[in-house]
């Protein structure tokens, strides 16, 4: 079954919202901020594309996001946005709408600042509101909660293939008749323990991509969320695009499952995959693009990934790659070309979108 | 939704190392609780807890260095594929997903050195070493698609819908689905600073009621489609009739106290199971023994379900949070099976507030098909149609 993509919501180191997205594709610079990382050793500073969510008081009074912290409303402000966007906001206009959120690393800063305090014995008994937002499904029950919304509600957290997952069981509800429109996205919010690990994942990435001679430079460590609403294609217009195949799975025995399409988008972000990784899935002629320079290093690349590739089946153009050399200006894309977003997780898997 | 059959089923938990062991525990009334035994008390008082016993665990050959949550999904997955008569490589081949709900099996990787910044394992071998749902994947090395489903205590229940909507779907011939937790101190203090733990072994629907205790386990369901189901000669042990999941969009630690979102879960499942109301034999509620809970389930039991019997199970296995569904569906599926519920555990005095109670002494029960629901934090709420063997014919 094809789904329709009909709103679109962005928040990350870019800016909000779709046309910030766009300035960032287009070549405006995205400035990176130095986060500041206690280590045994002492603080070590890290480059980071880091959102800012104060755009959320436009949808949600003062009062009612004192409760909420960074991630939830990184969540809840692309949620807002997708649902402006598809022109859903008001309830009466909804149907019966699933919300699916995905995220790599989910509450880990509230996580990991519930657990710091009893492992000092300094504090017995943390915090309730830092506990109860350390549970992953923070960002998808508080959105349920804003938006007033009933439908099923989901929260997937597996890493580099959360989003891809989410895709696919948005996809499925639809096909089921579950619900009339899901929100769909992805969420992942910078902490201490993320920047660490970037800062280590950084170093044994460099060093494949040095010895595959390959001269695009580690984005930065990235924050945001992306989140989509979608609907089954023969049900609406379609501003954007259509997914028409989403898959998910790990290599095993037999040959490698290989997506078609004209021009693929590779999720270079999160934690398995380097651009090397990527090269035979791919045929030698294959037209790609990596876009992690506009919204940094996060597990939910692929979210981006997706909206970039709507955009850009929407505009029948692709955004040129930043450092890469290869596509160095933007590129016509005919009418009826098929843009797979592919995306290499951990352990041997790998999920992907594709839209036409 | 077509019947998804269950060809086996995995079970570790306080009440026992298998699933067999588990029902028979169940029936003879065993409650293994007592205080942590993994970590300090760094409190004045403390709530006791189900905890699955080392010994449980220390016969399987997996990895003592894995985290328990992991140990207990391999564990219940080898029973479950045991008890369908397959061996693990016969997974290999067949397009085989995992679809696994969990709350600490998606924090572990942080709470493995985690105080210490600099000790962090590289972030994909973290992961590896600590998601269940991979673990399970890599270690039968299997091709189809995977999912860990975080949705608080009811990702288990989650998890098990999911899978089968993959099978009814067509994308796998056969799912590893269920749901794992351990308890650790995060889990032990976070619920403690909600001030929702008793003191005491749980009360679920008692008058006397004062919380929950926690619990940890493990339970898989291998879940089949027709065709895979036929051609490995297979007589299921059950079905998954149905699947429902609606959220309260109320309060994040509250249910609402209409049951609404419930109300629609249950809706859901019974409508793509195709069963009615009448057609359920009982009920396996949450029934956490939090105040809250129990009275918000009460209400929806007896106005969706007036008569029939229902029961909590917590008062045995403990809250095992993101387990806590597929321990329950698997114990519903048992009490399906034999045709009795046992006594809810910790249940003495009806609350004059409810207007129904749930079965205080053993209890027959005549059927083919039960529900088991779960509520969980964030206003999640999911519901299991469980199916006996016979409940097609």
């Amino acid at each position: 079954m094809k789904a329709a993509i009909c709103g679109i919501g962005v928040v990350g180191g870019f800016g909000n919202g779709l046309p910030a997205l766009e300035k960032a594709l287009d070549g405006a610079g995205v400035a990176t901020t130095d986060v500041s990382i206690p280590t045994r050793e002492g603080p070590i500073r890290v480059p980071c594309l880091t959102a800012d969510t104060a755009p959320l008081a436009d949808y949600v009074p003062t009062r009612v996001l004192r409760r909420m912290d960074h991630y939830i409303r990184l969540g809840l402000l692309a949620a807002f946005g997708a649902m402006t966007d598809a022109d859903i906001l008001d309830k009466s206009r909804r149907g019966r709408l699933g919300i699916i959120v995905a995220t790599g690393g989910g509450a880990t800063g509230n996580n990991y600042n519930f657990q710091y305090p009893f492992e000092d014995k300094e504090e017995i008994c943390g915090s309730p509101i830092r506990f109860s937002n350390s549970v992953h499904n923070a960002a998808a029950a508080y959105i349920s909660i804003a938006l007033e919304e009933m439908g099923p509600n989901h929260s997937i957290t597996h890493e580099d293939l959360s989003f891809p997952s989410a895709l696919m069981t948005a996809v499925t509800w639809l096909q089921q008749g579950r619900v009339d429109a899901v929100l769909v996205g992805g969420v992942d919010q910078l902490c201490h323990a993320h920047a660490f690990a970037w800062q280590v994942h950084r170093q044994a990435r460099g060093a494949v991509q040095v010895a595959n001679k390959r001269e695009r430079p580690v984005p930065a460590a990235g924050e945001g969320a992306c989140f989509f609403v979608l609907k089954a294609a023969d049900t609406d217009a379609t501003p954007y695009t259509v997914i028409r195949e989403t898959a998910l799975g790990r290599i095993s025995a037999g040959p490698l499952p290989r997506p078609i399409g004209d021009f693929y988008i590779l999720g270079e972000g999160g934690l398995a995959a380097t651009r090397a990784d990527y090269g035979k899935w791919l045929l030698p002629d294959a037209r790609v693009a990596c876009y992690a320079h506009v919204y940094g290093d996060l597990a939910i690349d692929s979210a981006f990934d997706t909206a970039i590739a709507a955009l850009s089946r929407r505009n029948n153009r692709i955004y040129p790659v930043g450092s890469m050399a290869h596509p160095a200006q933007p590129l016509e894309l005919p009418a009826d070309c098929s843009i797979v977003c592919l995306k290499l997780g951990v352990g041997e898997t790998y999920g992907w979108t594709i839209l036409e | 939704m077509a019947p998804v059959a269950i060809a086996g089923v995995g079970c570790i938990c306080a009440l026992g190392a298998s699933y067999d062991s588990c029902m028979q525990a169940l029936y003879a009334g065993r409650r293994n609780f007592g205080l942590p035994s993994r970590f300090p008390i760094h409190c004045e008082t403390s709530q006791p807890v189900f905890e699955v016993p080392d010994r449980f665990l220390d016969p399987w050959p997996f990895s003592r260095t894995l985290p328990r949550t992991c140990r207990m999904t391999l564990i219940a997955t080898e029973q479950a594929i045991a008890q369908a008569q397959l061996k693990p490589g016969d997974l290999t081949r067949p397009r085989v997903g995992v679809c696994v709900g969990t709350n600490i099996g998606v924090t572990t990787g942080y709470e493995i050195g985690q105080a210490e910044t600099d000790s962090f394992l590289l972030p994909r071998d973290r992961f590896l070493a600590t998601n269940p749902t991979s673990l399970v994947a890599n270690t039968l090395d299997l091709s189809g698609p995977q999912q860990t489903v975080a949705n608080a205590c009811s990702a288990g229940s989650d998890a098990i819908g999911i899978a089968s909507a993959w099978i009814t779907a067509g994308y796998c011939d056969a799912v590893i689905a269920g749901g794992t937790d351990e308890l650790t101190p995060r889990v032990y203090y976070g619920f403690k600073s909600l001030f929702i733990n008793d003191q005491r072994p749980c009360r679920p629907f008692d008058r006397n009621r004062k919380g929950l205790n926690l619990g940890e386990g493990a339970a898989v369901f291998l879940l089949v489609s027709e065709t895979f189901c036929r051609s490995r000669q297979i007589d299921p042990l059950g079905y998954v009739m149905g699947y429902g999941g609606a959220a309260d969009a109320h309060h994040f630690t509250q249910p609402r106290s209409d049951g609404q979102g419930l109300r629609l879960a249950i809706d859901e499942a019974l409508t793509t199971a195709d069963v009615t109301n009448d057609q359920v034999c009982f009920v396996n509620a949450h029934g956490t023994g939090t105040p809250d809970n129990d009275l918000v389930e009460s209400q929806v039991i007896a106005d969706l379900f007036p008569g029939k019997p229902f029961l909590s199970t917590k008062g045995y296995t403990g809250h095992a949070l993101g387990a806590a569904g597929p321990i329950e569906a698997a114990l519903t599926l048992g009490c399906l099976t034999k045709g009795a519920l046992p006594a809810t555990a910790g249940y003495e005095t009806p609350d004059p507030q409810m207007p129904a109670h749930p079965v205080a002494v053993p209890t027959n029960v005549d059927g083919k098909v039960a529900i088991t629901q779960t509520l969980a934090f964030g206003g999640s709420n999911s519901v299991l149609v469980i199916g006996s063997n016979g409940c097609l014919s």
